[in-house]
């Protein structure tokens, strides 16, 4: 018991990171735009989210700054980063009706590469490493919870002892959910994912409609890269560990079935198996392997989805494709 | 909204009947000069002069015979996959999935070289380990082939599932049953037997691509398995009128497809790494994608743009030894390239008509 | 189509001929050039962060005794076929001395060897070197376990000063180890360590996690974490990065870090770290090459030469006695009168190891390291081979 809380509770830290790169995707595709570009968009929200807070720092003075205008700062700098990304990426697919597919592949090629160019680049310029003073550090990771709620067994340590981007990420889940399900910009949104030939007919702007949710989308996934860096990876560029955490992020969207809520669960059990290693060790089950369980499971989603072919459990209808009013 | 209907818009889009191909060229060509234009941005930005960096890509790509070897074999896996995936992305398959099919090949391959290199004469390892690697990666590309056959699953979150699933199995053996010195996560190097031969200095993986060039050319125009997979990228429909098993050609393109990856990634093994590591694919897989379809899915094509983007890597790396600029310049470049040459091809494809009076009176 | 396709390659072939001459002509100056592969970058501030202290003090040591030289690094590269380019072109540049400074360069860089055989490769903390028949690879690595167990000692100062307080229990002073792998370098590293700390402080046990990872950074922190939750309120690492000691820091446990000080990122955890100073190493080693001397194609650093370095104590929460009993360790291995692996002070199994027990059966060099009731580490080569697993250490995960 005391292993799977303290399990869940570590799962958190990884699980905040997947759910911004995962909420912001489940805006983008229910507009019927299949980002692929989400791994490039994650590494430029680390990179700009930790330029953004060390420029803010050197500009100040590194003993006048303040935890959260630094917070404020990375966030607003990466969410900037990921959207102008996908901004092009939506100029792209839906104004010159590019490939989705490769310019996705495009936007992981070129977001990567600017990322790791802002990291050395940085590293290049102070000419030794970059990263914040401990304070600012501390205001990234800082729990905000009062002592008492953190001490209440097992929920404490699983929901109350957390950084403050954890309760962002669920409170954006929360909002995500009741935009999609409960007003009619919502409602308009996922009838252009659905079915973009009615959503035309009824006169809704789809162009609007599919350029503000890819931009919005891009600009939250690119948070989850910025808490990465800032959180777990210690404040500090590191261009291997960021590899992956996009394309884990596509898979958990259609673990979630587009859903924002099952997000919740759905990050902290791949941020789980990611770590889980260590904590439960299977003597049948070779440890390497769970790091291929979130996939698998995946597909086994994908798959049963389909067989099923029920009409809530699958992906937008029109994912991946783009619309062409003179194709009709 | 509804008053949005009713008005023409300003700008009208129409598609272009079939442009004069030297027309299109041209402009395709212009697109890439415009994004070096455009990668001159960042090269700016750390102090360098764009056409000194420039020129020093060149020198460091193809400026020494030593260079140029390792531009080529930086294009040859690219070459490989790309024309692995034209066959499915003609039949509108969107298989991203070469990565994981290019690492399943590798993993067939280097089971051979594992355990026969000692026991098999060369000659018929090398065959082996292609056939091993050919046969892993048709198989690892027919899984999702026949999902989205059967049950219509959609193949490009299966194919990209895949991806991860082979090269999770890959780390699982480099820390298992292949480990060399326990702990160390390490396959160690093949045996030489299995390592391909080299013709002028660069492993035989150049002479294999070329024929498959010639091959998949002809496979996609002048066969009737060819001509089958064309018809069902117009047109799901009209191929089932034709009578066409729809279901079962995509199954075969899968296994064509991941067959030629499978072979890219006994080039990688053989020729390149002469291990194996879960890092054997490195984005090609992606990458290729990209060449694949800006090259339009021409095999002749597919070498220009699987080149400049070797020359683009190989160059940047000399690039940050000589100037400083951090080596990534080669993706942010490479990045744009292919964003210009995207988005080129709708003003081939398209024209604008602007909205004349007349039709805003009518 | 075919035009377009004849028109590239013309051109291609144009710029070949016109750069080849500008390219050759660069290799011409007397300067000397260094290439140095790393598998990560500064911003570590730990492992390749050491290793490049070590090296930039190390060229302008050289620079201001006269020598020509010059420095070329490739940072970030992969132990992959990516390391074999790496070394390839840092040979093409002209570099005649190479370094590589991961354990899994070594068989990659073997293979840029033989293509450039007056190239001189230099394989730092692997060991293959004396026995793959090449005459331009070379190995070197420092006795770092005597650091380790020096830095134990304060560790177990620390452990016994928790106890005598009535912080914890006795058998509540548990040490939780973030191992990168499960081979000899970090099992004969974690051993020493233990065994420092032990010394100190008799009860003391250890617990593991291997990350599989020389540097993950999620990963490091997570299996601090891990060991921690199980209980342990020392932590100490064998990885590359800070967070172990951040995590530490964030549970109100203790830290002893590696490579680099980690007082600055954790000061109210971090007690101390040990390091290899590579600055000796690279200055000879250049120096010997320049002035036509040549290289054992094995070195091993020591405590004595100065090329372990343990960094200053943090005073404000290490136990009081600390330096004293770290300079009394110090001055016994110095002098020979204390033997880290001293058989009399483990067993393993519940009994007195043997040589079979501990000696890696992959080492490069085969042998018998027990001599006198003592195994001796780094002796027979200088990458280590101890994997003896001694009572008192539990592994909580071996799969790496």
């Amino acid at each position: 018991m005391n292993t799977l809380v303290t399990l869940i509770a570590a799962a958190g830290t990884f699980g905040t990171v997947l759910m911004f790169g995962t909420l912001g995707e489940i805006l983008t595709e229910k507009s019927g735009n299949l980002n692929l570009g989400v791994e490039g968009i994650v590494f430029m929200g680390g990179a700009f989210g930790l330029a953004g807070a060390y420029s803010y720092e050197a500009l100040v003075g590194v003993g006048s700054s303040n935890g959260l205008i630094a917070i404020i700062v990375a966030a607003i700098s990466a969410f900037l980063a990921g959207a102008v990304a996908s901004a092009l990426f939506s100029f792209l697919t839906i104004t010159l009706r590019a490939n989705q597919n490769v310019t996705g592949l495009a936007l992981t090629i070129l977001g990567t590469g600017v990322a790791k160019f802002t990291g050395e680049y940085m590293r290049h310029k102070v000419g030794g490493f970059v990263t914040l003073s401990n304070p600012l550090k501390e205001a990234f990771t800082f729990v905000p919870m009062p002592n008492f709620l953190q001490n209440i067994p097992i929920i404490g340590k699983i929901l109350f002892s957390q950084s403050i981007f954890f309760y962002i990420a669920i409170i954006l889940a929360v909002a995500m959910h009741l935009f999609f399900q409960k007003t009619k910009t919502g409602l308009y949104l996922r009838s252009v994912g659905e079915s973009p030939v009615t959503a035309d007919a009824a006169g809704i702007n789809m162009v609007k409609y599919r350029y503000l949710a890819t931009i919005i989308g891009g600009g939250i996934s690119a948070i989850g890269g910025m808490v990465y860096v800032m959180t777990t990876g210690g404040c500090t560029w590191n261009e291997h560990s960021l590899a992956g955490i996009g394309w884990l992020a596509v898979a958990l969207v259609i673990f979630c079935m587009w859903k924002p809520l099952n997000v919740l669960w759905g990050a902290i059990l791949f941020g789980a198996l990611k770590i889980m290693y260590m904590r439960v060790v299977l003597p049948f089950f070779p440890t390497e392997l769970y790091k291929i369980l979130p996939y698998v499971v995946t597909v086994i989603v994908l798959i049963i989805t389909s067989m099923r072919n029920s009409r809530d459990k699958q992906p937008p209808a029109s994912l991946g494709l783009n619309y062409f009013r003179e194709d009709r | 909204m509804s008053a949005e209907v009713k008005k023409a818009p300003l700008i009208r889009l129409a598609k272009k009947d079939a442009m004069d191909p030297k027309k299109a060229w041209a402009i395709r060509v212009g697109s890439i000069l415009f994004a070096l234009i455009l990668g001159c941005i960042p090269i700016l930005i750390t102090g360098n002069n764009p056409i000194t960096a420039y020129i020093v890509i060149l020198q460091g790509s193809l400026g020494k015979t030593f260079y140029f070897k390792q531009t080529i074999k930086l294009a040859i896996p690219l070459l490989g996959t790309a024309l692995a995936i034209a066959p499915c992305f003609k039949m509108r398959f969107w298989n991203i999935g070469a990565e994981g099919q290019i690492t399943a090949g590798a993993i067939g391959a280097s089971f051979f070289a594992i355990y026969f290199a000692k026991s098999m004469p060369h000659v018929l390892l090398l065959i082996v380990m292609m056939a091993a690697a050919a046969l892993i990666g048709g198989i690892w590309a027919m899984i999702p082939g026949y999902f989205k056959a059967k049950y219509n699953t959609n193949e490009t979150l299966f194919t990209l599932m895949m991806n991860y699933i082979a090269i999770g199995i890959v780390a699982w053996l480099q820390g298992g049953p292949w480990e060399g010195r326990k702990g160390t996560q390490q396959i160690p190097l093949f045996d030489k037997n299995a390592y391909l031969p080299t013709v002028f200095g660069i492993h035989i993986g150049w002479i294999i691509v070329l024929v498959l060039v010639i091959l998949v050319h002809i496979y996609m125009n002048y066969t009737k398995q060819g001509y089958e997979v064309a018809v069902i990228g117009d047109s799901v429909n009209t191929a089932r009128y034709a009578g066409m098993n729809v279901g079962w050609i995509m199954v075969r393109t899968m296994l064509v497809s991941g067959a030629i990856c499978g072979i890219v990634g006994f080039i990688l093994v053989s020729g390149q790494n002469k291990t194996i590591t879960s890092n054997v694919a490195d984005g090609v897989g992606f990458t290729a994608i990209t060449v694949a379809w800006l090259g339009h899915l021409n095999a002749f094509a597919m070498i220009a743009i699987s080149l400049i983007l070797a020359i683009l890597e190989m160059g940047s790396s000399y690039l940050q030894q000589v100037l400083g600029v951090p080596s990534a310049i080669s993706e942010i470049v490479s990045g744009i390239l292919l964003f210009c040459m995207l988005g080129c091809e709708f003003f081939i494809n398209y024209q604008m008509i602007f909205r004349s009076k007349k039709e805003v009176k009518a | 189509m075919k035009k377009t396709l004849a028109l590239v390659l013309a051109l291609l072939m144009c710029l070949t001929s016109v750069f080849a001459q500008g390219a050759s002509d660069a290799d011409t100056s007397k300067t000397t050039k260094i290439g140095f592969v790393v598998i990560g970058d500064e911003n570590d501030q730990g492992y390749t962060y050491n290793f490049m202290n070590g090296m930039n003090a190390a060229i302008s040591q050289l620079k201001s005794e006269g020598y020509d030289v010059e420095l070329s690094v490739k940072r970030n590269i992969a132990e992959d076929a990516g390391c074999v380019d790496a070394n390839l072109a840092l040979a093409a540049e002209g570099c005649s001395i190479i370094f590589n400074n991961s354990y899994g360069f070594e068989q990659y860089m073997q293979q840029a060897a033989d293509e450039f055989p007056q190239v001189k490769f230099i394989s730092l903390t692997n060991c293959g070197s004396q026995v793959d028949g090449r005459d331009n690879t070379y190995n070197a690595f420092a006795r770092i376990y005597e650091g380790r167990y020096i830095a134990g000692v304060a560790a177990g100062m620390k452990l016994q000063q928790l106890i005598d307080n009535g912080t914890i229990k006795a058998d509540q002073a548990v040490i939780g180890y973030v191992g990168a792998f499960s081979f000899a370098e970090v099992i004969s590293g974690m051993t020493s360590y233990y065994l420092g700390a032990r010394s100190v402080c008799p009860s003391a046990t250890m617990i593991v996690q291997f990350v599989g990872s020389w540097g993950d950074p999620t990963l490091e922190a997570e299996a601090a974490q891990a060991l921690i939750d199980q209980g342990a309120v020392m932590i100490s690492q064998h990885s590359d990065n800070t967070t172990p000691a951040t995590t530490a820091q964030k549970n109100g446990v203790f830290h002893t870090g590696y490579n680099n000080d980690m007082t600055a990122v954790a000061p109210k955890a971090s007690l101390l770290s040990c390091k290899i100073d590579w600055t000796k190493y690279f200055h000879d080693f250049i120096k010997n090459e320049l002035d036509g001397k040549g290289n054992p194609s094995d070195y091993c650093g020591t405590y004595a030469n100065g090329e372990i370095v343990v960094t200053e104590l943090n005073e404000a929460i290490a136990a009081p006695g600390t330096k004293e009993a770290m300079a009394k360790a110090e001055k016994a291995i110095a002098d020979g009168s204390l033997q880290v692996f001293d058989l009399s002070t483990f067993t393993i199994g519940g009994k007195t190891a043997t040589n079979a027990d501990m000696y890696d059966g992959f080492a490069a060099v085969k042998g018998d390291a027990v001599k006198n009731g003592a195994f001796l580490e780094s002796t027979l080569q200088s990458a280590p081979y101890f994997v003896g697993q001694i009572d008192g250490i539990k592994w909580l995960n071996a799969a790496y």
